[in-house]
């Protein structure tokens, strides 16, 4: 055989090794695409406490989520379960992880996903939407309730908390399970988050992924972005006959940005009640405690209705929490419930503090003195040395 | 219109490339310098790939230099135009891929100076050609890092994750000296640098061994 033959070969022989190698090393699981289903059953507020075992998920798609890890069974996967009831979105995500989440400042890890429209694919991108649990970045310590953010890197906290729900770590040993269960509108009316269309038709990517090994996390081996799975979530086009009907109506929005120390003053408009009080609890408290809402004697219209607008305030919290309240109207037409949950967190840091920003503009100064230094002494050094050698 | 991320792409692409080749290029310069001081004789067809791969070399690295600079510049604009200013801001990781990329593009503006000041000369001697060349590898190292962080900052994550995760290299959090530290490098480099300078030029003033320049270092042969 000639040898530029056996070259040839042997160069094909080696790239396909390498190929073979490379393709060996990370099999990538498969990403998804499902329609979420419309089902008239909510999950209840009380049951999005990442205990798997509380619920109603027994109607929802259970579908293997990839996750962006990319890691090997069974941390590369959490089993998915979604369903939406025409205005709320319910998750539920079950893993592994190979920590448990002991402390922030000991072993931890977070769960995160990120929600993007159908035109942005990857992670982190502009007009993406986030939730993230147990980030130490966002939260300080159990109960580990979502935190929602934007697409950026590292993300970043929205102003407007959309999220309910909690995430739960058990186990003795490696692999530790996890839940994370929580619920959203599908349209939050927030311009952080992303609107779901339940058309049955518009697309949306979903990453998922987990991390006990890097930022936000330590003491495991997980790094949170090795793969990306371009999965795919629809909506179903929802059912309103199946829902059921009332005649008391409730409309209101939940309040936005309320500080540890803050009293929470919410107002609602109520079609064909005349009385009202609202439930409430903390992330903390086993029991609800009762609030009247006081009839402000404001006719409101109702598409032809005359609805009335009732107030009350929560009390203030004394630290980061989330706060499940249900608003309950009565009239002599009937009763209604309806809950709600306002997120209680500190204010956002807006990225990089200014005293940051300083240590990191002396640190810039520092590294470029550096860098000049060195070239100025081997500028220097290269004229001395070339004199030398008369050249 | 087209998307200034695709535009951003393509720059990054352009400088990547440059400088990569600069980098090759010095590596093949070295390599085949090597060869000519050391071995030469020993196989004609390896002295001749060396002669033509040192003659070749050593101006397409200057070039890929000069490119990969200016295509770095672009980048820069690129990379402005191509992501919203708050988030550029907010981002721990673009300061540090800022911090990074300034470094490796001082030193690689440092090599081109070197470069054109005292021309093919700086090859001539062992010791100013590996200060070149460790100029450019030492950018060009510098450069994979920062690409490394741009994968990040793109949500594509980078095939370094493995190599940066084992030595503990975190491209999140922002990498900042303390203070302290930040002020005595200001001050202390130039200042090592200036005492340098005079040694330097003290020696100059002084003859050399026996009288005669040189002080014993080895000519190339090419």
């Amino acid at each position: 055989m000639r040898p530029a033959l056996l070259r040839l070969g042997a160069l094909a022989l080696a790239v396909a090794a390498i190929l073979l190698g490379v393709l060996a090393v990370r099999a990538p699981a498969a990403p998804v695409s499902v329609t979420v289903p419309f089902k008239p059953t909510p999950v209840a507020d009380a049951d999005l406490d990442g205990d798997p075992a509380t619920g109603a998920w027994s109607d929802a798609l259970v579908v293997q989520l990839p996750l962006e890890n990319g890691a090997a069974s069974p941390y590369g996967s959490v089993t998915m379960y979604a369903k939406q009831d025409g205005t709320h979105l319910y998750l539920r995500m079950d893993g592994k992880v190979d920590v448990p989440w002991a402390s922030a400042a000991g072993n931890h890890f977070w769960f995160g996903v990120l929600l993007s429209p159908a035109s942005v694919t990857g992670h982190h991108q502009d007009g993406q939407d986030g939730v993230f649990f147990g980030d130490s970045s966002f939260t300080s310590g159990p109960p580990l309730f979502p935190v929602d953010t934007n697409g950026a890197k590292p993300p970043l906290v929205d102003a407007s908390q959309d999220d309910l729900g909690e995430m739960r770590a058990t186990g003795a040993s490696a692999p530790y399970d996890f839940t994370a269960e929580w619920k959203r509108k599908l349209d939050t009316g927030d311009p952080g988050d992303v609107a779901f269309a339940a058309d049955g038709t518009t697309g949306y990517y979903v990453y998922a992924t987990t991390d006990s090994g890097g930022g936000g996390s330590g003491g495991g081996a997980l790094s949170h972005n090795a793969v990306t799975n371009d999965n795919v979530v629809r909506f179903e086009v929802p059912r309103p006959e199946e829902l059921p009907s009332y005649s008391v109506k409730i409309v209101h929005e939940a309040p936005q940005g309320v500080t540890p120390g803050m009293q929470a003053y919410l107002t609602a408009v109520l079609t064909n009640a005349t009385a009202a009080e609202i439930t409430w609890h903390n992330g903390t408290m086993t029991t609800d405690l009762r609030a009247p809402m006081t009839n402000l004697s404001e006719p409101v219209d109702q598409s032809g209705q005359t609805g009335w607008r009732f107030a009350a305030y929560l009390p203030a919290q004394p630290a980061p929490t989330q706060v499940r309240y249900a608003i309950n109207a009565s009239g002599p037409q009937g009763f209604r419930a309806e809950s709600y949950f306002y997120t209680v967190a500190e204010p956002a840091a807006a990225g990089i503090t200014p005293e940051q920003q300083e240590t990191w503009i002396l640190s810039l100064a520092a590294s470029m003195s550096m860098a000049v230094s060195v070239v100025a002494v081997l500028y220097m050094y290269t004229g001395r040395r070339l004199r030398r050698e008369g050249r | 219109m087209v998307d200034p991320r695709v535009i951003h792409s393509i720059t990054i692409e352009a400088c990547t490339g440059f400088l990569l080749l600069a980098g090759a290029a010095v590596v093949v310069k070295i390599v085949s310098d090597w060869w000519l001081r050391n071995l030469r004789g020993r196989s004609s067809r390896l002295d001749r790939w060396a002669i033509s791969a040192s003659k070749f070399a050593e101006p397409a690295s200057y070039f890929a230099l000069i490119a990969g600079v200016i295509a770095t510049f672009v980048s820069m604009v690129t990379g402005s135009l191509a992501w919203p200013a708050s988030q550029l801001v907010a981002s721990e990781t673009v300061h540090n891929k800022i911090l990074v990329t300034s470094v490796s593009q001082t030193l690689f503006i440092g090599a081109i100076v070197l470069r054109a000041r005292y021309r093919f000369e700086v090859w001539m001697s062992r010791g100013t050609g590996l200060s070149y060349a460790s100029l450019v590898l030492t950018g060009d190292a510098l450069m994979t890092l920062q690409n490394s962080i741009a994968g990040h900052l793109a949500g594509k994550g980078s095939l370094l994750d493995d190599v940066l995760h084992t030595l503990e290299i975190n491209t999140h959090p922002m990498w900042v000296y303390p203070a302290w530290a930040s002020l005595l490098i200001l001050v202390a480099f130039p200042v090592a640098a200036a005492v340098v300078g005079l040694l330097l030029r003290r020696g100059r003033a002084a003859p050399g061994p026996g009288g005669a320049p040189g002080g014993g270092e080895s000519k190339p042969s090419a």
